[in-house]
């Protein structure tokens, strides 16, 4: 599903190339559910940036789905990350001024699909995420766990192949986190590729492999 | 999508509900402001246009140059000579006023002021909307009255008008015609026509009128297209029998359309004339209001976009294009213009009664205008660009990654502009700030000024000609003699006297018949004359600066003169002034007195040359100054003897104070409206400012918490915060302070007597305008410095 070749990132600082990740080579295969692990500043986040396309790599090539992404215009890109791709922040990013519902609904809107059709789906996944009763709120008005289930909802409703999720349980308590890792498993059992950035070797191990990031370069010790 | 949007701009708006209040209040009043002055502005400039052909329409306006006379009013047998001679015009038709006359319906008087007689061209050239009736049978009977429909209801409530007698001077006319009120742009804003016909059929008044000796009508001609209005001004002349007299008259043409903004006429009576100056004044005031508006409600929405910033990174990431983000900005603006545009509606139709008393114009409602619906539209269009597309390209086009990575994406880089726009923006109010200040205190100035005379509880009334008439001079000099003693009676006035004119605003002059020893005859100065009786120096006051006033019962003093100091100084008098020969009017006598100079006009105008002369035959007012706190009293008294001199007429009488505040009007509405647009225009610049301090402040959160745990105090970050804006206000008050002082000086041009451009107006008004601002700024400056810098730094 994504295949990554000698991927680099790197900025200028002071006309010197500083490198944030050198020469990552990483396949990814569908249904998949990988841990990327590493000390702060090892170059997790950029790397998932990079799969997710909300960034570019300085040099390398990345194929997602057999496309090369590399290549793509922004248009086509985009079209195919509205697709097939779902994020979940670790400060969940959801819309103060929309309710629970409409949060969720947004995705849908912008992938063009009808009233009724919306309608069904985020009514099928708030029944499932049991937060039917808290469709009327505002993001506010919820506990962190509660926001983090909506982030997920809003990233699971276009159906993805692929969620990426960038320390999801960094601001929740361990109950809540539990919670939320066991649901990534159960949709991981599904059939959803899960890709999630975490300093907790207690989340890593949910999954089905780990990532070791050092200095931009897979730590393959 | 779009309910989506929408719900999102509307909760927003909800959410800082305090911020789109002052950004659609600022935007709503300065629409409003602007749409109202445009309303007048367009009102002035439309003048007459309405009427049939008016571009093909003029009036003949008559110069008589020995005598310096500029008058607007042709003798009657003028417009249909001028027809017989010149194929070039096609129509012609004659204007008269009625001077003041009285109605008499059932057994009441009521006076009435304007009317004007009118030939039976008239409704050709003037468009009217009848009601009832109809302009071709309006002349069939030559007493015909048209009367608008006001002043229908006035008499007649709700019966029928048409048809209803009405005496005046012992002539019956009948109702013939009712038509809609005047426009507000139509410069004849009589209530009431008669047709001329009837006046023209007393023998006496035709006799008068039907020579080229009597010029009392205003004549319009219609030219046939392609001809050209200099050539038929030339011919004019040719008309006029050939006398050989010292009076030399020339003619000129001027287009009915450029009528409105005429200047130079000695005598305007019943026509008022409009100052260009104050369109174009106005003009500017709406442009500055319009933008200023613009301007603040740009910048409000700007500094608000940054906190928008995360809810456009997340519509990003989960697939927002920024087509839809683009369309998004557009709705939401367009969702506060037109909100904005609702209340500019509401507030127009509030405050269009009071700007009807403010500028004494019948507008009708603007909102059925289509300028009204083009300008709003432009206004919106331009806010609603403005401040769509801004924020739109701004927010549309950043990494969606480096809001959630913390980095400020509304980066400085358009600080020019907005800086600009700032510095634009308090240019103009530091500009309208030192304008106000000056007119005020010009305005001041003429209600204190010493005129040197006294017209405080001074009230008089015009003794109608009928009951002099037929009188010789000396019986008429024992009539107001008697008037006169009769009022002394009461113990409520204090004073009487009998003159020609008001002081307040003295109108008669002459030129060419003043002489005296030593006078070189090509000199032929303009001269202000007054007839005034032996009591008028006391009861008015006037101070002598040598010589002597007229005595009473004085056959030798009726042949004397009082002239003003400024007369002696121009004549060049020989000395001793006193006891020279002086001619004037005719009449030969002795300079016997002096008084010092006096305004007997506005502060427009110099003191002119002047003389009182003691000739009974000209006078016909009496003037009364009142016992303080007795005035009812002394009016009850005068309106008793009116009633017995002159039963059959209304008691009509002014205070000359009242005349006083009628000689600047025209500037004393300009001064309050300009007064109330920047008040205005002040305070929308301050919405403006405090948007862009909060902007500011929230820009520089991280840096604020920074230095606070280095222990700066919030005295520190205030000045801080506020150096760079008030360095602004600064660079505005440079850049208005000399053009706000070439435009006043402009203005004051305007006074022959006025109050200097002093520096301290402008030292004044800078500070103002800073401590405005820095009242503005500080609230903002003052939040986030207090603010926990803990906090402040965690958002990063």
């Amino acid at each position: 599903m994504i295949d990554l070749k000698r991927i680099s990132k790197w900025v200028n600082v002071g006309g010197k190339p500083n490198f944030i990740l050198k020469d990552i080579n990483l396949n990814i295969k569908e249904g998949e559910f990988v841990s990327i692990m590493g000390p702060s500043g090892s170059g997790k986040s950029s790397l998932l940036n990079i799969i997710g396309m909300l960034d570019d790599s300085s040099e390398g090539e990345y194929f997602f789905l057999e496309q090369a992404v590399h290549s793509l215009k922004e248009k086509q890109r985009s079209q195919l990350y509205k697709q097939y791709i779902g994020f979940v922040f670790q400060a969940y990013h959801l819309i103060d001024e929309l309710t629970v519902y409409e949060n969720i609904e947004t995705p849908l809107i912008y992938q063009n699909i009808k009233s009724s059709e919306r309608q069904a789906m985020v009514a099928d996944i708030l029944d499932r995420f049991q937060i039917v009763g808290k469709k009327d709120l505002f993001p506010t008005q919820l506990s962190g766990g509660q926001q983090q289930l909506v982030g997920i909802a809003r990233a699971l409703i276009g159906k993805p192949k692929l969620l990426l999720a960038d320390e999801p349980t960094g601001n929740l308590n361990s109950r809540q986190g539990e919670e939320i890792m066991e649901l990534f498993k159960q949709l991981n059992n599904e059939g959803v590729t899960i890709i999630q950035v975490t300093h907790s070797e207690k989340n890593a191990a949910y999954g089905s492999r780990i990532i070791n990031l050092l200095d931009g370069r897979v730590d393959l010790s | 999508m779009i309910k989506n949007f929408l719900q999102t701009a509307w909760r927003r708006l909800w959410q800082y509900r305090s911020a789109s209040f002052l950004s659609i209040a600022g935007l709503s009043i300065g629409m409003t402001s602007a749409l109202l002055i445009f309303l007048w502005v367009q009102n002035e400039m439309s003048y007459d246009s309405y009427n049939p052909q008016a571009d093909r329409t003029y009036r003949i306006t008559a110069y008589l140059t020995n005598v310096k006379w500029v008058w607007a009013t042709v003798p009657l047998p003028t417009a249909a000579a001028v027809q017989q001679k010149m194929p070039e015009i096609e129509k012609t038709t004659n204007i008269r006023g009625t001077g003041n006359i009285a109605f008499h319906i059932g057994n009441e008087y009521f006076p009435e002021k304007k009317c004007a007689y009118i030939d039976s061209n008239w409704f050709d050239f003037f468009h009217y909307d009848f009601l009832e009736g109809n302009p071709k049978n309006f002349f069939n009977d030559p007493f015909s009255i048209l009367l608008t429909e006001s002043t229908a209801k006035k008499y007649f409530g709700s019966r029928e008008a048409i048809g209803q007698a009405i005496q005046i001077d012992t002539i019956n006319y009948r109702v013939a015609a009712v038509v809609k009120d005047n426009p507000a742009n139509s410069s004849f804003q009589f209530d009431v026509l008669i047709s001329l016909q009837s006046y023209l059929s007393n023998p006496a008044a035709f006799k008068n009128d039907a020579t080229y000796n009597n010029y009392n009508y205003r004549t319009f001609l219609r030219l046939r297209p392609g001809a050209n209005p200099k050539k038929v001004a030339a011919g004019i002349a040719g008309v006029f029998p050939q006398s050989g007299n010292a009076t030399k008259t020339t003619f000129d043409l001027i287009s009915l359309k450029d009528m409105h903004f005429e200047t130079g006429l000695t005598n305007q009576n019943d026509i008022q004339p409009a100052s260009i100056k104050s369109v174009y004044i106005f003009s500017v005031l709406g442009v500055f209001l319009l933008v200023i508006a613009c301007i603040n409600y740009v910048n409000l929405t700007t500094a608000r976009a940054s906190r928008r910033a995360k809810e456009v990174s997340i519509r990003k990431v989960i697939g927002a294009g920024k087509a839809s983000l683009f369309s998004q900005f557009i709705l939401e603006s367009l969702l506060v213009s037109l909100i904005s545009l609702i209340i500019t509606i509401i507030l127009v139709r509030l405050s269009l009664p009071l700007f009807r008393q403010l500028t004494e114009k019948n507008f009708t409602d603007p909102l059925l205008h289509l300028f009204t619906w083009k300008l709003i539209g432009l206004t919106l269009l331009a806010a609603t660009l403005l401040n769509g597309i801004y924020p739109a390209l701004m927010l549309a086009s950043f990494k969606p990654l480096s809001v959630f990575k913390g980095l400020n994406v509304l980066k400085v880089k358009d600080a020019w502009l907005r800086k600009g726009l700032v510095v634009l923006q308090f240019t103009f109010s530091v500009l309208l700030i030192i304008s106000t200040i000056i007119i005020q205190r010009q305005m001041n100035y003429i209600q204190s000024l010493d005129p040197g005379y006294s017209r405080s509880q001074l009230f008089s009334f015009t003794l109608p000609w009928s009951i002099s008439k037929g009188k010789s001079e000396t019986e008429r000099e024992s009539m107001f003699s008697d008037v006169r003693h009769e009022l002394l009676k009461y113990t409520s006035v204090a004073g009487a006297t009998a003159a020609s004119q008001s002081i307040v605003n003295l109108q008669s002059s002459n030129a060419g018949s003043a002489d005296w020893d030593g006078h070189d005859t090509s000199f032929r100065p303009t001269v202000f004359q007054l007839s005034a009786d032996p009591y008028y120096k006391d009861v008015l006051q006037i101070q002598l600066a040598q010589g002597r006033w007229f005595q009473p019962d004085s056959k030798l003093d009726q042949h004397n003169f009082v002239l003003n100091e400024t007369a002696i100084k121009d004549f060049k008098i020989h000395t001793p002034v006193l006891g020279q020969r002086f001619t004037f009017q005719g009449d030969t006598g002795q300079i016997i007195g002096v008084v010092k100079d006096f305004h007997f006009a506005s502060l427009h105008k110099r003191i002119g040359d002047m003389v009182f002369m003691n000739n009974p035959g000209w006078r016909n007012t009496i003037f009364v100054k009142t016992q303080a706190g007795k005035t009812p009293q002394a009016l009850a008294a005068a309106k008793a003897l009116w009633q017995r001199l002159a039963p059959d007429k209304p008691f009509e009488y002014i205070f000359q104070d009242e005349q006083f505040d009628q000689l600047y009007k025209d500037d004393r509405r300009l001064s309050t409206m300009i007064w109330v647009f920047s008040v205005i225009a002040i305070f929308i610049s301050c919405l403006g400012l405090f948007g862009l301090a909060a902007f500011a402040a929230e820009q520089r959160t991280k840096e604020i918490g920074i230095r606070k745990v280095l222990g700066a105090t919030v005295g520190n970050l205030v000045t801080l915060l506020s150096t760079d804006f008030l360095r602004l206000v600064l660079l505005s008050i440079l850049i208005a302070s000399p053009v706000a002082g070439w435009l006043m000086h402009q203005w004051l041009q305007d006074f022959a007597y006025h109050v200097p451009l002093s520096a301290w107006i402008f030292l004044l008004a800078g500070s103002m305008a800073l401590l405005i601002a820095i009242l503005t700024i500080s609230f903002q400056a003052l939040k986030a410095a207090r603010s926990n810098p803990v906090k402040n730094l965690r958002t990063e």
